[in-house]
């Protein structure tokens, strides 16, 4: 078996580097060199897909070194249950995204052709890695690769945005390199399986922790460390979008759990996971239910799924910390069916995205409507991915929702003190926040982009997408419904994996996960399946009886306008005023000087939402680093002299150092 | 077996029931303001009459506006099945009435009803979906807490043994706990249901209505249908009021059922008596401010939680 394993992680790394050749072969058409790309991604993620069932339905922990000339030079990997998992959901995801892309088309340049395996293959290659050196490199691989790809698309906006990510993820790399490089110099090697932390101050030891938590919660898109996210995301090309949002911001909670692992956990940590986590679930959907373009919205909706793993993973933590492994079993349960669920849906819906931006033209909600007439089929697919964004019963998100919110529970009645029965009691109130608004951003969502009559010429004469993107949409809301439908299949995949996190017994034993609980949901589900079904068969009956004449909608004797059908904007309104204390909305209505007082001219409305992190918290502090860095700037006067002397002193420093030290 | 016959029982009795509440509480409301009032079936005429109806629709709406009836009444149905009632018999089936899908059962009939109102096309469906969703979004963390509060001390989730626990524990009713969380219940319960001082169920305004906004675009059965389901609805929220906060005592014996039954619709009737005294006492809530009260029962929620666990 291991070497089926072996010979299958081989080929997904050849299929990749195939793919990126692929995309230098075609020279005809404008989009052939994508064509091939995707193939070979295609195929790489059903390779990927393979290996990993395999890894986690045999229990087999598949490692292998390489060594270099040096003997410092040494990569080594490893799959074990939680790699197999998220390596699952990355090939599941990739294999659907490439199908997807052999129909796409805007904004597709020859460097997404390029870039986009080797950034798969870096995800790949992260999940894999067993030691410090080959996730740093792989983790700077995903990060300039995801950079290229953002700034693939047209415009000045990606450039921005991506110049931007550019800036944050190195500002979060940063951290993790001083926390893991730390942490191998405390354990005196790079091989995870060397890692520990026995001989560290706790002070020293909170410190990596927080820095950890910096770093991978910038990749993670937590608040406030989150700006960049709603800006790269939209920026990238409809398939780019859906693998950045479906799979890299969880390679970063995939690297927080893993070196979490090497800690011994404490319990304030899990707290703060959990408070950050909360926050970002809320402010996340909160911006998602104001934000007026399709894919910004899809961004900031990340934010809260992320907010929501992070609070997960909080849990993970405190279960770790409290030394019970029923808790830590459930968590880590919870988290990773969220993750399933929020890689396939958010691709989905990123998928979709892209379907109107080809089919429609804009992504603008408040220039789309009627669209459930012309792309029926799309709407239908978009409908149950926005189910599962809702977390409804019937789709993935509910199942994934339900175990975070009975985990909760448990957590709230295993915690000893009061005051992490207060916090969990403050996370249950955050995700029920945040799950009320997520059903209002995603009826908004729905509602204003596919349904009423259509607010603009392009929605007018929008058209179905063609057959591969079709095709992958289905795939992906087909999942959800399996997922949702049938959720011990989820189930079996997840006791596979979390069963070995490969560190101690904690999670090994774990009660809760061996059937009762997900007994209970699954007889749930068919307890409200049957009754549906009653209601269908009922319904089918009396179908005949049910008549009806076409009309007109009552508009109070009205014609009715397009206009008068309700925007995204205008949907978000209740919205903006009940949350007014912290949006803090700007509104101006301009009144141009009427002609005469009786026939006013037009009005003007302008509304804007002040971005109180960027206003209050990044802005202060880049000019605060200009000033700095002009301070700096004199050291820096051009005089080889000055240099030369600079070293000297540096040198007599150094030596002083050694001597006397 | 006799189990199964008091699930059906109870089940019958709340369908039949829910509708009878909605006409009480209209009823008690005209007696206090001296008004002679609707017949008690008054409810029941009005969807006799809208199921002989024919319907129009809408040549705007697609397939998406004729789930929600189906969906809503399909919920209502089964939710009522599974939420313990007056006999307490729902601990016959293998599923509980987990608090969990309670809630999001009732948010996937919400989710769809809210699509259909802005499938029309005119202002009144978006402006009802808008404002319901939104209030619902608030109503969700207040209702979320209390209930959890409660399963907290209860030891599940499930509404069995929270209803056999408050109505066990003689400490329960007289603790601070109970006075918060229940009168923040009441307050999330009379936004839930679309009543005074939140929504006026009576009205067709567009300045007051919310949950009437979003279904005016449907006639006839279709009507009737949501309209049953809304009663239900209401009639399972106040259920569950009584069984947390004002418990029915187990009575033993031959006529306990009956002893159950009597006790039950007498409190029933005492908080929708309350209800519509708070309907009559209170002029509705301007809209933008009902956020406020939302917050306030939400409130109520954490300072209930604060008792519970210092």
């Amino acid at each position: 078996m291991k070497d089926w394993i072996e010979f299958g992680c081989g080929l997904i790394g050849l299929l990749y580097l195939a793919a990126v050749g692929g995309a230098f072969g075609g020279r005809t058409r404008q989009h052939r060199f994508y064509f091939w790309s995707n193939w070979g991604a295609l195929a790489a993620g059903v390779v990927t897909v393979v290996v990993a069932l395999l890894v986690l339905v045999t229990g087999v922990d598949w490692s292998a070194t390489f060594q270099g000339p040096l003997a410092w030079m040494q990569l080594t990997f490893r799959l074990d249950g939680l790699a197999a998992f998220f390596l699952f959901t990355l090939g599941l995801l990739a294999s659907l995204v490439a199908i997807y892309a052999l129909g796409y088309e805007c904004h597709i340049t020859r460097s997404v052709a390029i870039f986009q395996p080797l950034f798969l293959l870096s995800l790949t290659g992260l999940l894999a890695a067993s030691d410090i050196l080959s996730f740093l490199f792989f983790w700077e691989l995903m990060s300039l690769t995801s950079y290229f790809l953002i700034v693939a698309g047209s415009g000045g906006g990606p450039k921005k945005a991506g110049f931007l990510y550019l800036m944050m993820t190195q500002f979060g790399t940063a951290f993790i390199m001083l926390a893991v490089l730390t942490l191998a110099a405390g354990s005196g090697g790079t091989s995870f399986a060397g890692l520990n932390t026995a001989g560290m101050a706790p002070a020293w030891r909170g410190a990596l922790l927080v820095a950890l938590f910096i770093g991978f919660g910038t990749k993670a898109g937590i608040v406030p460390l989150h700006i960049w996210l709603p800006k790269a995301h939209p920026a990238a090309p409809a398939p780019v979008s859906a693998l950045l949002s479906g799979f890299m911001i969880k390679a970063a909670l995939y690297g927080l759990l893993r070196f979490v692992g090497f800690f011994q956990t404490e319990a304030w940590f899990g707290a703060l996971l959990m408070l950050m986590g909360g926050i970002s679930a809320v402010l996340g959907i909160l911006y998602a239910f104001m934000a007026k373009d399709f894919k910004r919205l899809l961004a900031y909706c990340s934010i809260e799924n992320m907010g929501l793993l992070f609070l997960t993973a909080g849990v993970f933590c405190w279960g770790y910390a409290l030394g019970n492994g029923r808790l830590t079993g459930l968590a880590l349960a919870a988290l990773e069916m969220h993750l399933l669920n929020h890689a396939l849906f958010k691709g989905l819906l990123f998928m979709s995205a892209g379907a109107l931006l080809q089919g429609c033209g804009t992504v603008d909600l408040d220039k789309m409507g009627g669209l459930i007439q012309r792309m029926p089929q799309t709407a239908c697919f978009t409908l149950i991915g926005c189910m599962a964004g809702a977390g409804l019963p019937l789709v993935s998100g509910f199942v994934s929702e339900w175990l975070i919110l009975q985990m909760l529970f448990l957590a709230a009645l295993l915690a000893p003190l009061a005051w992490m029965k207060l916090i969990v009691f403050t996370g249950i109130g955050m995700v029920a926040l945040s799950a009320g608004l997520a059903g209002a951003t995603f009826v908004k969502l729905f509602g204003t982009a596919f349904l009423a009559l259509p607010r603009s010429p392009q929605s007018r004469a929008a058209r179905e997408v063609n057959r591969q993107m079709r095709l992958a949409m289905g795939l992906a809301a087909g999942c959800c419904l399996l997922l949702g439908i049938v959720p011990w299949l989820g189930w079996r995949l997840i006791s596979f994996s979390s069963g070995r996190l490969g560190r101690d017994g904690a999670v090994a034993s774990h009660p809760v996960m061996a059937g009762g609980l997900f007994g209970e949901v699954s007889g749930q589900l068919a307890g409200i399946l049957a009754v549906l079904a009653i209601v269908a068969l009922t319904v089918w009956l009396v179908r005949r009886k049910l008549a009806w004449r076409t009309g007109t909608t009552w508009n109070c004797g009205a014609t009715l306008q397009p206009s008068m059908g309700y925007t995204g904007t205008g949907f978000a309104k209740m919205g903006r005023l009940a949350f007014g204390f912290w949006l803090r909305p700007q509104r101006r209505v301009l009144r141009p000087a009427a002609e005469h007082p009786l026939f006013p001219g037009p009005l003007e409305y302008r509304s804007q939402l002040p971005s109180h992190f960027e206003e209050r918290l990044y802005r202060p502090g880049a000019r605060l680093l200009l000033k700095v860095s002009a301070q700096v700037r004199r050291v820096q006067a051009g005089s080889i002299k000055l240099y030369l002397g600079y070293i000297l002193a540096v040198l007599v420093l150094l030596l002083i150092y050694i001597r006397w030290f | 077996m006799a189990d199964f016959l008091g699930i059906g029982f109870q089940w019958l009795f709340g369908l039949l029931l829910a509708p009878v509440l909605g006409g009480a509480i209209k009823l008690a409301k005209a007696r206090l303001q001296h008004r002679q009032g609707p017949p008690l079936l008054q409810p029941w005429y009005d969807l006799m009459k809208l199921f002989r109806k024919r319907m129009v629709l809408s040549g705007t709406t697609s397939w998406l506006f004729r789930v929600p009836p189906f969906l809503e009444i399909g919920v209502a149905l089964g939710l009522l099945l599974v939420v313990p009632g007056p006999f307490r018999a729902g601990a016959a089936f293998p599923f509980g009435a987990d608090l969990v899908a309670l809630l999001y059962l009732m948010a996937l009939a919400r989710f769809f009803s809210a699509l259909a109102g802005l499938d029309a096309g005119s202002a009144f469906g978006g402006m009802g979906s808008s404002r319901e969703m939104t209030l619902a979004a608030l109503i969700e963390p207040g209702l979320v807490l209390i209930l959890f509060l409660l399963g907290f001390k209860a030891g599940s989730l499930s509404l069995n043994p929270l209803f056999h626990w408050a109505a066990q524990d003689p400490g329960w009713i007289l603790s601070p706990l109970h006075l918060l969380t229940g009168v923040a219940y009441f307050m999330l319960m009379i936004a839930e249901t679309g009543r005074i001082p939140v929504d006026n169920p009576d009205t067709h305004l567009e300045l007051t209505m919310i949950h009437e906004g979003m279904i005016l675009e449907y006639s006839g059965p279709f009507l009737a249908l949501i309209n049953w389901a809304a009663w239900i609805r209401q009639y399972l929220f106040f259920s569950i009021f009584i069984q947390l906060f004002w418990p029915v005592p187990a009575y033993g014996g031959f006529p306990g059922p009956f002893l159950s039954l009597a006790d039950f619709c007498l409190k029933l009737a005492l908080v929708g008596g309350l209800v519509a005294l708070v309907e009559s006492l209170l002029a509705k809530m301007r809209l933008l401010k009902a956020p406020r009260l939302l917050w306030a029962a939400f409130a109520f929620g954490v300072l209930g939680l604060l008792t519970a666990i210092f």
